[in-house]
């Protein structure tokens, strides 16, 4: 189970870190969208360039970020390969029937790659840099604009933040189940499709009955310390704009126009 | 004395249910009160709780807290009175780590940022869960959960604390953790405690113990009145502290042993005296 990245927190205190989570939550995204701008290798090469320095500055070693494109991998390598064989233009290097290495195939299919690369990095930056909670706060102030249209902002920042708080729970008590009832002569790794189908039942019915258990506990302890619906609330924890919040945003817009003026060269 | 807790002729049953789990039931409970409810399982205990706190609504009957009725309209007012801590540590653990899972009350109360952080490392220190602010549950033993949830309820001040079977799946060494906090806290805040429980131990503790049988008191007086009639307790499917079971095994080998509830430590006095005589 712990080979998941998704939702790992490396604890630090790097400026990455203590960037407020509103921040680098729409700095991720903003830079995921960038990535689409670059259509040379100069520019290819200042994203690299800039990932790598935010990388420096979060402090954290390079094979976290490998973990994170690894389960990923055969995806990006079966991209890439549709595009180095099916892309038309350029040099003919080699042809058969339909397939073809050509010159703008080969560029398109490292740019698939790096392209791929980049976003994970990323991602895997913003997970590992910020704790699940910061990012679900985070979520729900940049949701707050939804509000007017009577979208339920802080209900459904709650179910997130809970269903966070639930998931090594649930986790341990999935692996909990599954050795009971493989301690009752269940197999969950042996036999044909259906068979296997047949064994995950008795591992998914209980693992439902006590969600609503504890759903239902849950619940009653909510009640019980006075939570009565998202109005009226105060908050423990309040996000700051820090000055160095606003130097992340011009170092996201001094890659913009590089961006923008690597792209025209 | 002061009554802090008032329940009038009480009648509730389940939806489900065909007959009352309580019939014209009657309970006071005094202001700085240590109140111990025993009984088997499916007795009531835990209903009463929660009728307490106003989290099930009876069909008929008075709740007061406080010199207040409850009704629909003062049940969020009233319930600012009461702290619950309830029996299983993982799923009454709201927030995504320690410090927001105190806080999570006091911001239902809409408590003001600078006096919610005070009152949560206050708490916090209180139980001496401080330096595990940051910590997520996953990261917790129950024990500590529980301390946990006990900081979240005296974060938020009440007067009455209700342990629903709060330690029961904790082991011994949690369990007279938690006891001990919360017997320190009781005398120091002047809170009064209403604790359901199986642990005889944990009864033993309080200024009087109820003994419930099936939605009806069955005894209701102080734990030496009370555990002194070890049989009838036996009967009931409840233990009896250890005291009285050593008097029991020396009944049988036909040693004459005193009638009232002795301590363990008073127990063992009995013993070494006894044999002085001899």
């Amino acid at each position: 189970m712990n080979k998941i990245l998704l939702g790992r927190y490396l604890p630090g205190s790097s400026l990455i870190h203590r960037l407020d989570p509103r921040a680098k939550l729409l700095l991720s995204f903003y830079f995921i969208i960038i990535i689409f701008l670059a259509n040379n290798w100069s520019s290819y090469f200042l994203l690299f360039f800039f990932m790598a320095l935010t990388i420096l500055l979060a402090k954290i070693k390079i094979g976290f970020f490998w973990k994170g494109v690894r389960p990923l991998i055969w995806l990006i390598l079966f991209t890439v390969v549709l595009q180095i064989f099916f892309s038309t233009g350029g040099t003919v290097y080699w042809h058969w029937g339909i397939l073809s290495v050509t010159s703008t195939g080969l560029v398109s299919g490292i740019y698939v790659f790096c392209r791929f690369v980049l976003i994970i990095f990323m991602s895997t930056l913003l997970t590992l840099t910020t704790p699940p909670l910061e990012i679900a706060g985070a979520m729900e102030s940049l949701l707050k604009p939804l509000k007017k249209v009577h979208f339920p902002v802080y209900e459904v920042s709650l179910m997130l933040s809970i269903a966070l708080r639930f998931v090594p729970t649930l986790m341990d008590e999935a692996l909990k189940i599954m050795n009971a009832q493989r301690s009752r002569g269940v197999n969950f790794d042996q036999g044909s499709l259906m068979q296997r189908l047949k064994a995950v039942v008795p591992l998914l019915i209980p693992l439902f009955v006590s969600a609503f258990n504890r759903a239902e506990d849950l619940a009653t302890a909510m009640e019980a310390r006075g939570y009565h619906g998202g109005e009226g609330r105060t908050k423990y924890r309040v996000h700051q704009w820090l000055y160095h919040d606003t130097l992340s945003c011009l170092a996201f817009l001094a890659l913009t126009i590089g961006m923008l003026l690597l792209r025209n060269w | 004395m002061e009554k802090i807790a008032e329940i009038k002729n009480l009648n509730f049953k389940y939806s489900q249910q065909d007959s009352w789990l309580f019939h014209d039931f009657n309970l006071a409970i005094n202001r700085y009160e240590w109140l111990a409810i025993i009984g088997h399982n499916g007795s009531g205990k835990s209903t009463l709780a929660r009728l307490i706190d106003g989290l099930l609504v009876p069909q008929a009957g008075e709740i007061w807290i406080d010199q207040q009725k409850m009704s629909s309209e003062n049940v969020w007012q009233l319930r600012k009175k009461i702290g619950m801590v309830f029996q299983n540590p993982e799923n009454q653990f709201v927030g995504a780590n320690v410090a927001d899972d105190v806080a999570f009350g006091l911001e239902n109360q809409a408590v003001p940022y600078e006096k919610m952080h005070q009152r949560v490392a206050a708490a916090l220190k209180r139980v001496n869960m401080w330096e595990f602010s940051e910590q997520e549950p996953a990261n917790l033993s129950g024990g500590q959960k529980q301390r946990v949830a006990i900081a979240g309820v005296i974060a938020l001040k009440p007067k009455i604390v209700i342990l629903d079977e709060a330690t029961s799946m904790l082991d011994p060494a949690g369990r007279y953790d938690v006891i001990s906090l919360i017997k320190e806290l009781k005398e120091q805040e002047g809170l009064t405690v209403i604790s359901i429980t199986h642990d005889i131990d944990e009864a033993s503790l309080a200024d009087r113990v109820v003994v419930l049988d099936d939605g009806k008191i069955l005894d209701a007086a102080s734990p030496a009145n009370v555990f002194s009639q070890g049989q009838t307790l036996t009967n009931l499917g409840l233990d009896v502290p250890f005291s009285e079971k050593v008097k029991l095994a020396l009944k049988q080998q036909d040693v004459l042993t005193p009638s009232e509830y002795y301590t363990e430590q008073r127990m063992v006095d009995w013993i070494c005296q006894s044999i002085l005589k001899k």
